[in-house]
């Protein structure tokens, strides 16, 4: 059983270093004073080192489910991040279900100069603003995951567009030091596989901060 | 088939946040108030609706409402 950690447990702990991306070796005391070495992924849900197998080796079960499956917090008296010699896991387990979407993810900071695409089927995309801003909640991905993507349908495909119509507009946004975001990873959706970087602009961007607009070919 | 929504409708839309790049989910409430759930809107101005639905007029909806992802 996974279990759930409290806001206090969750900032003790994303204020320590990752034992690798999305997760972290931990040794628990629970409230039933019995002790467990495990792993808590994305900071803030733990599961015991001999439940790992049984909850994470099934294919098909995502970070999503893992959540709906945890026990609510107040079952983890402690933790304590251990190093990662003190605790051998199948890592191929957590690389897979620390790929949650964005609107699961917590709220992170964009920084200096970092760069934003968003694609759309529409030259008249409404989520940009006629001064040149996102609204708030607004997808986006990574200038650098956009590197995987050539045409409109790889864009469709990518980002789980619902769209007929290939997504050949290509917007910039260089959004000010410290805007608040989430990211995530795109589930499969709408008969598309996903699996690109997702990013929710959670305030939006302000004005004269989406450039564009740029096209590629549709296939 | 796609139905054309009002601008009033889609200003409500765009006050919400998106569902994935480019779209969100909603249920149209008629003003029968029969409830048809779970459908995608493009563009916060596009309804995708199933061919059953085809005769639906933009006149007949009383509200929309979005999904919470």
């Amino acid at each position: 059983m996974p279990y759930k950690l409290t806001t206090d447990q969750i900032n003790k702990l994303i204020s320590q270093p990752e034992t690798g991306m999305g997760y972290q070796y931990v040794e628990a005391k629970m409230s039933n004073y019995s002790s467990f070495k495990g792993v808590v992924l994305n900071g803030e849900v733990f599961i015991p080192d001999i439940r790992v197998e049984k909850i994470m080796g099934f294919r098909s079960l995502n970070y999503s489910a893992i959540l709906n499956e945890a026990e609510q917090a107040g079952q983890v008296r402690d933790l304590k991040v251990i190093s990662k010699g003190q605790l051998h896991l199948g890592e191929k387990f957590f690389a897979k279900s620390a790929k949650a979407p964005a609107s699961e993810a917590p709220i992170t900071e964009t920084k200096e100069d970092e760069v934003f695409k968003r694609y759309s089927p529409y030259r008249n995309d409404r989520r940009v603003t006629s001064d040149g801003g996102l609204l708030p909640g607004t997808y986006t991905t990574t200038e650098e995951d956009s590197h995987n993507v050539k045409t409109g349908k790889e864009a469709m495909d990518r980002y789980a567009l619902p769209s007929d119509d290939p997504a050949i507009y290509v917007f910039t946004i260089q959004p000010p030091e410290k805007t608040r975001v989430r990211v995530g990873i795109v589930e499969p959706a709408n008969n598309k596989p996903g699996g690109g970087v997702e990013v929710i602009f959670e305030d939006g961007s302000p004005r004269k901060t989406v450039t564009g607009l740029d096209t590629i070919p549709a296939e | 088939m796609k139905l054309k929504l009002s601008e009033n409708w889609t200003k409500k839309l765009l006050s919400y946040p998106e569902t994935g790049m480019g779209y969100q989910r909603v249920d149209i409430v008629l003003k029968s108030g029969q409830v048809i759930k779970n459908i995608i809107v493009l563009n916060a101005e596009e309804l995708v609706l199933p061919e059953e639905y085809a005769e639906l007029r933009v006149e007949d909806v009383s509200d929309l409402i979005v999904q919470k992802k």
